[in-house]
């Protein structure tokens, strides 16, 4: 990512740019889709996350500081955002458990892969800690200090969370035959 | 088992040992079996990961991130329509709310009106989306004018930024539920905004929307459209499970 150029691209948004946040919106839409869809397990509450993450992000840009990249940044708004939802779940089980599994569009289901579908609920089985950087690491292609920074916790947590998770998807995907 | 091991094992797969831990780790590998074994399942695990392919956001996703935030443009054609910038906080983040609320009516599959399933009170999912201006009377490409005792007002389509624009101004003297049939191989529902702040929600169930109207309120339903010519919504019209009336807007799409 150049981050030169899109560290202009958050001034020119500061400055009331429109165009520049419509080009960090395009290049950030599906990473940020995808990164609320794997947390989240869900295809349309990972729009919801999506849009509400861009529009924090939008609103916020005076407070964002340029020392960090902003990928980085707009992660933590859209991981936040999905823990929130999670949340809401959580206090709403029912209404949870008659939606989840049978709400996929067309268009997923035709994408949905075995192994993409057998993946999400392995990952939708393990703590939001765990899913978080497994999320952030695999499909994200984040560093553990890139990790550390979005989350705001050492390296050597991020190390140690990823390591559980890695071992619990293992046992969960070796009992479904995937591995 | 010890950590070490598992640690370089982890620390391999992530490219993050050295040359002597790599050595150390072989050593290892070597004289342990079980060792082996737990490497070559999360080296299996690491390549799954790489196997999954990203999935395409939503068709409407970029247009309702960038209708809701949209910067103030000059107020020519269609685009001074759509909601001013800066907006207030509450109503964008209420909406957004409101938008995910709509979207769990959706999957819940909820249809059809006075069918007194538990699951159509949807007390609570009410929001506001975000706000509007009018196009004005040049904007409009057609409109159903409404004038009976339950209810007046008027249904009139826009388009723009590639939706099909519904705008909603009705005043009911009664309870009315507004039953809007569309189909969805041409249109997608994708979201609504209100102009004032009544409580209220759209129910979306694949190729049905469905209002509950109380008094005076106005509102707009967007959708995306693959068609080309002209599309049709059947607007039926239900009060204490008796249709008052029925009406088909019929939405051309090439000016």
């Amino acid at each position: 990512m150049d981050t030169d150029n899109e560290l202009e691209l958050v001034r020119r948004c500061q400055k009331g740019d429109g165009h520049a946040f419509e080009v960090l919106v395009g290049r950030y839409e599906k990473p940020i889709f995808n990164v609320a869809f794997r947390m989240l397990g869900n295809y349309d509450d990972a729009a919801d996350v999506a849009q509400v993450a861009f529009m924090k992000a939008f609103e916020n840009l005076a407070r964002y500081n340029p020392a960090y990249k902003f990928y980085s940044w707009i992660y933590r708004i859209a991981i936040n955002e999905a823990i929130d939802q999670l949340n809401r779940r959580k206090r709403n089980t029912e209404l949870d458990e008659a939606r989840l599994p049978d709400w996929h569009t067309p268009e997923q289901a035709v994408r949905d892969t075995q192994l993409s579908a057998v993946m999400q609920e392995a990952l939708m089985d393990v703590k939001t800690d765990y899913r978080t950087v497994i999320v952030l690491k695999h499909f994200m292609d984040c560093s553990y200090e890139e990790i550390s920074g979005i989350l705001d916790i050492p390296v050597k947590t991020v190390k140690s969370r990823l390591f559980t998770a890695r071992q619990l998807l293992k046992d969960r995907l070796a009992d479904t035959g995937l591995l | 088992m010890n950590e070490k091991p598992l640690e370089l094992i982890h620390g391999e797969i992530d490219g993050r040992i050295s040359a002597t831990e790599r050595e150390e780790l072989r050593a290892l590998l070597d004289a342990d079996p079980k060792l082996r074994e737990i490497r070559s399942e999360l080296q299996k695990l690491a390549e799954s990961f790489e196997k999954v392919q990203p999935l395409d956001p939503p068709a409407g996703l970029r247009a309702r991130i960038l209708t809701a935030i949209r910067p103030p443009e000059k107020p020519a054609g269609l685009a001074g329509w759509f909601p001013a910038w800066p907006m207030p906080t509450a109503l964008r983040y209420g909406g957004a709310v409101a938008f995910g609320a709509a979207a769990a009516v959706v999957a819940l599959q909820l249809g059809g009106v006075g069918q007194g399933t538990p699951g159509m009170d949807v007390t609570g999912l009410a929001g506001t989306m975000a706000r509007y201006q009018e196009p004005g009377p040049a904007g409009d490409i057609s409109a159903i004018q409404l004038n009976l005792n339950e209810l007046h007002g008027t249904i009139t389509s826009h388009l723009g930024e590639g939706l099909v624009i519904l705008d909603i101004d009705l005043t009911t003297t009664r309870p009315v539920a507004i039953v809007a049939d569309y189909d969805s191989g041409r249109l997608r529902f994708s979201g609504y905004a209100q102009t004032d702040d009544s409580a209220m929600s759209v129910t979306n169930n694949d190729h049905q929307i469905i209002v509950n109207h109380e008094g005076p309120q106005h509102y707009a339903v967007f959708f995306e459209g693959d068609a080309k010519d002209s599309v049709e919504i059947n607007f039926r019209f239900v009060a204490d499970g008796q249709q008052l009336h029925e009406e088909t807007l019929k939405i051309p799409l090439v000016n």
